[in-house]
């Protein structure tokens, strides 16, 4: 009797056929959309190719590697990339921290913050950050007229440092509820026995917090941070309306270096170096994934 | 743990802190939709002090352009959500459940679209999408969107799948049941909340999406988020008509939300915390 | 999480079913059918005004395809890639002609309009004949001209005694004394997308240059181009702090809401600074003059919107035809009135000199600036060296880095470009 349900179950997941039809279209899709773009672009950044040239392309090697990766310019770039990573995350899991526990104490009205949290999440990211470049706006924005009340007046958008606060502060303002969430059902999915039994034996809020809790979360916050570095690090629409780059370079990251490289100096062959280098760096993060995922 | 006095009193004002650096740059943005350009660059700026006008929203009403973006974008949300559900489901189901050659090549893929910048990929699609004449089209953004969506789809969908006991169509199967009857009947009832949390994420995210659209499109197929990039330009900035512009994308997600708000946080308990 | 009950199918099928009616409404392109691409200017407001007259003369549809304006030259590379003819006529920047006849995507208009007696090609001067060429060729003929020009405000200049400036020295005099007065002296953008045209147009104002045009080495550095550029930093501290990190438009939002003394911008914004809705604290204060000069040069830049025909469109005598009547000497009037920008071409009588003196009182200061203005460097490199120039100066004026080091990087950055187009050795 256990033989023949072990045959059956066997029989079961090997039924190869559903499993062609059940991944195909999902299959086709990433290879013409992700597989195929990727090989194009490893060829073209051989290339002379460019958007405004008649001339027939031809073979450069690693040209365009020379003249766009190893430069000043791409390594500025990483580091904003870098930087806006780095800070936006540790931001949002400080302050995400705290008002997931404090949601998750599930005082009165709970739902309703809950629901006014979210919203960053779901509004779109072009508008917000149109609508947030016109708040900034040095002489009549309202982020002028509120810094009146508290005595300062500083113009986000003229020094780096300040830019790349402002570009900083929407990443953190957009992605903040992720983190709220995800660490909310985090805490509340945490055994409760034992934080008990830890204040019980006289633990106090620090110890509790930090010696307790945030080891549990763990691979809560591991998650967190390997989708957030990866959304982080590609962020794009905020840059582009809030700041095009500026002051001078100084909050162009490598996705804008290259958009700009693509599609304002219409040079794809050297876009897609910057391009082929990106990928490249993201890979310790894609095997950091791939071990995560593990299906 | 019971909560003391201080402690919900810090708490209620982290929240409505928190809530208001939340709420006020719609707040802001509704307001300003209801000014005109004039009066809403006027400084100190006037939050509710101000003469409402409906100037900019009978001028985004009477717009033809306008109208036609906002067709674009509900297609593109639409049809990409179709496609994602469509293509998700039984591939995440096939990656939870079976066992067949490549696979390993299908994880690989999928991840790889996870930790790649979008413009990776965007430069050389670009010329792609120019040969084979797809450029200015809405399926070439529903194509690309479903791919770039397909792998946050994919593993919530997975965690769903997982969470299903196996028995319970080991069973069914042991009954006579085929596969796909056991698929249908068994596993498809149980899936419906991941797949409306999938169906809602694709939807608000293809909705936003302005990356791939200000790239891929040019008139035939632009949708709101690349409309509304002509009200601040170089040439021009009109902060009434972008406010106007800039709700009308908000509304519908807000309105949205209130129905979709468990799907939501519940998408995101299974996909980043069981799986 | 698993347990929710989801009843609310219905809303899906509705959604879909509403998804299948919408796009069932595909229209195909009539025979009869143009399509304008447009940005958002008032010329193309007033281009879009002339359609329906056209449709009712000549029984020709016109669609208009409106992109910002940022977006305008890489849509139509992308479009001319495809080689299709989705846009028939196409309006477009001169600086982008470079690359915009590199690509093969334009028409020689030139040939239409010379051929033309409704057009009249020889009232057209022929700096704005030169505007519209590259390498021969006449790829566009202008929908605006506008250079730049002094824009200053009346009332603050005679309470504070000021004197409109001749040279940039004065120029800068009067600023420090508005700014001294506790108004902002000047709005001269700085953004990371605006710098290089204003304070490139200074440095032709001084005599100097980007580079040499015929051994393409920079020449920022220069004893003419240093002084322009040193001028135009010492004016940061009397700029709005938003046209510090802004283009032309903030620097005109700046005229309209704030006190602002002068400003040196381009003609066409007389549209929305002279209209009393639009701009309703300044519209009757301000007054325009010609650009200031330094060391005997008048050299300056020229810009405004060219317009042609995009060199796959399968309607191209329609499309010449639609020009002709928007542009052409019947509807001079017509293309005023409905806000267009004028164009710099030399006029046919009392009426139309009476009604250009009304929506442009400014046309004698253009008409001198359009003697000496060139146009922006036409290399196929133009964008990217724009793009660098942009940011450097951006860099300096938010003292991101001194001004050695800023004239030095200007230098270097476009020393670069043209060593990796093969112009210069490294």
């Amino acid at each position: 009797m256990v033989t023949n349900e072990i045959r059956t179950v066997r029989r079961y997941s090997r039924s190869s056929g559903l499993a062609v039809l059940f991944s195909l279209p999902g299959l086709l899709l990433l290879i013409s959309v992700v597989l195929a773009p990727l090989i194009t672009g490893f060829y073209y950044s051989l290339t002379n190719s460019s958007l405004i040239s008649s001339a027939p392309t031809k073979f450069v090697g690693l040209a365009n590697y020379k003249s766009e990766v190893f430069t000043a310019k791409f390594g500025e770039a990483l580091r904003v990339s870098l930087l806006i990573t780095f800070f936006s995350i540790l931001t949002q899991l400080l302050a995400g921290y705290v008002i997931a526990k404090v949601l998750a104490r599930s005082m009165k009205g709970t739902s309703f913050f809950v629901s006014v949290i979210m919203l960053p999440m779901l509004l779109t990211p072009v508008a917000i950050g149109m609508m947030w470049s016109l708040m900034l706006n040095p002489d009549i924005g309202a982020i002028k007229w509120l810094q009146s009340f508290v005595g300062l007046d500083i113009n986000f958008l003229s020094s780096s440092g300040t830019a790349m606060g402002a570009i900083i502060f929407l990443e953190w303002w957009g992605h903040l509820p992720f983190v709220v969430l995800v660490l909310m059902a985090g805490i509340l999915n945490l055994p409760k026995e034992i934080i008990e039994s830890a204040s019980i034996d006289g633990a106090n809020w620090w110890q509790l917090n930090l010696r307790v809790i945030i080891p549990m979360l763990a691979p809560v916050i591991a998650v967190i941070v390997i989708i957030r570095s990866v959304n982080a690090f590609r962020m794009f629409d905020t840059i582009f309306v809030l700041t095009s780059g500026g002051p001078g370079n100084a909050t162009v990251n490598l996705p804008f270096l290259a958009y700009k490289a693509a599609f304002t100096y219409f040079d794809t062959s050297r876009a897609s170096a910057i391009s082929v280098a990106i990928v490249a760096i993201v890979m310790p993060v894609y095997f950091i994934f791939l071990k995560m995922t593990k299906v | 743990m019971k909560t003391s006095l201080i402690g919900k009193v810090s708490g209620y004002f982290l929240l409505i802190t928190i809530s208001i650096v939340i709420i006020f740059p719609v707040f802001y943005t509704l307001s300003t939709a209801l000014k005109t350009n004039a009066e809403a660059q006027t400084f100190p700026p006037r939050l509710l002090n101000f003469k409402p006008t409906s100037e900019n929203i009978k001028y985004l009403a009477g717009n033809e352009d306008f109208y036609a973006a906002i067709k674009i974008s509900f297609l593109v949300a639409i049809f990409t959500t179709l496609l994602v559900v469509i293509a998700a489901t039984p591939l995440a189901y096939s990656l939870s459940r079976m066992n067949y050659p490549g696979k390993k090549l299908i994880v690989l893929l999928v991840t790889l679209v996870q930790v790649t910048p979008a413009i990776v990929l965007l430069v050389p699609l670009f010329s792609l999408v120019s040969k084979f004449g797809l450029y200015d089209k809405v399926i070439t953004q529903v194509l690309i969107l479903s791919a770039l969506i397909l792998p946050f789809a994919t593993w919530i969908l997975v965690a769903f799948v997982k969470s299903i006991p196996f028995e319970l169509e080991e069973a069914a199967f042991v009954d006579g049941a085929s596969r796909l009857q056991v698929i249908w009947h068994i596993i498809r009832p149980l899936l419906t909340p991941g797949i409306m949390t999938v169906a809602i994420f694709t939807l608000i995210g293809a909705w936003n999406e302005f990356l791939v659209p200000v790239i891929m499109s040019e008139s035939k197929a632009k949708p709101v988020t690349v409309f509304i990039t002509r009200f601040i330009t170089e040439k021009n900035i009109d902060y009434g008509l972008l406010a106007a512009a800039c709700s009308f994308l908000f509304v519908p997600v807000l309105l949205f939300t209130i129905f979709a708000k468990r799907f939501i946080v519940g998408g995101l308990l299974a996909g980043s915390v069981k799986g | 999480m698993l347990n929710i009950n989801f009843s609310k199918r219905k809303v899906f099928v509705t959604l879909l079913s509403v998804a299948m009616v919408s796009s069932m409404s595909v229209s195909a392109r009539a025979a009869q059918e143009i399509n304008v691409f447009v940005t958002v200017s008032p010329s193309s407001d007033a281009l879009k005004a002339m359609g329906p007259g056209f449709t009712a003369k000549t029984g020709i549809k016109v669609n208009f395809i409106t992109v910002p304006t940022g977006d305008v030259v890489t849509k139509l590379l992308l479009a001319c890639q495809t080689k299709s003819s989705t846009n028939d006529v196409v309006q477009f920047d001169s600086q982008h002609v470079t690359a915009l006849a590199s690509a093969g995507c334009l028409d020689e208009v030139g040939l239409r309009a010379a051929a033309s007696s409704e057009y009249q090609d020889s009232r057209i001067p022929n700096q704005l004949k030169a505007y519209g060429t590259y390498n021969g060729k006449r790829l566009g003929i202008p929908l605006s001209t506008e250079p730049y020009i002094l824009w200053y405000r009346k009332d603050l200049y005679a309470k504070l005694g000021l004197k409109v400036p001749k040279t940039w020295t004065e120029y800068a005099s009067n600023a420090k004394k508005c700014a001294d007065a506790g108004y902002f002296g000047s709005a001269v953008p700085y953004g990371p997308a605006a710098a290089a045209y204003r304070i490139g147009a200074m440095i032709h104002n001084y005599g100097g240059a980007f580079f040499d045009k015929t051994t393409f080495q920079p020449t920022f550095d220069s004893v003419q181009s240093k002084a322009a550029i040193k001028m135009a930093m010492d004016l940061v501290y009397t700029t709005p702090a938003s046209v510090i990190s802004g283009g032309g438009a903030v620097a005109v939002q700046a005229m309209q809401e704030l006190d602002v003394c002068q400003m040196l911008n381009a003609t066409g914004w007389y549209s929305i600074l002279g209209d009393a809705k639009q701009s309703p604290k300044v519209y009757d204060k301000l007054a325009l003059a010609d650009a200031p000069h330094m060391n005997g040069s008048k050299e300056t830049f020229l810009f405004g919107w060219l317009i042609g025909i995009n060199q796959y469109s399968d309607q191209k005598t329609n499309a010449w035809q639609f020009l002709e009547y928007s542009l052409g000497k019947t509807n001079v009037e017509a293309f005023l009135k409905a806000g267009a920008p004028p164009t710099g071409r030399v006029l046919f009588g009392s009426s139309q000199k009476d009604l250009l003196a009304k929506v442009a009182p400014y046309t004698a200061v253009m008409d001198t600036a359009n003697k000496n203005a060139i146009p922006l460097y036409r290399v196929p490199e133009i964008t990217e060296i724009m793009d660098v120039v942009n940011r450097g100066l951006n860099a300096m004026a938010t003292k991101q880095i001194t001004f050695d080091a800023g004239i030095a990087k200007l230098n270097a950055d476009v020393k670069a470009i043209f060593v990796k187009s093969g112009k210069l050795k490294g």
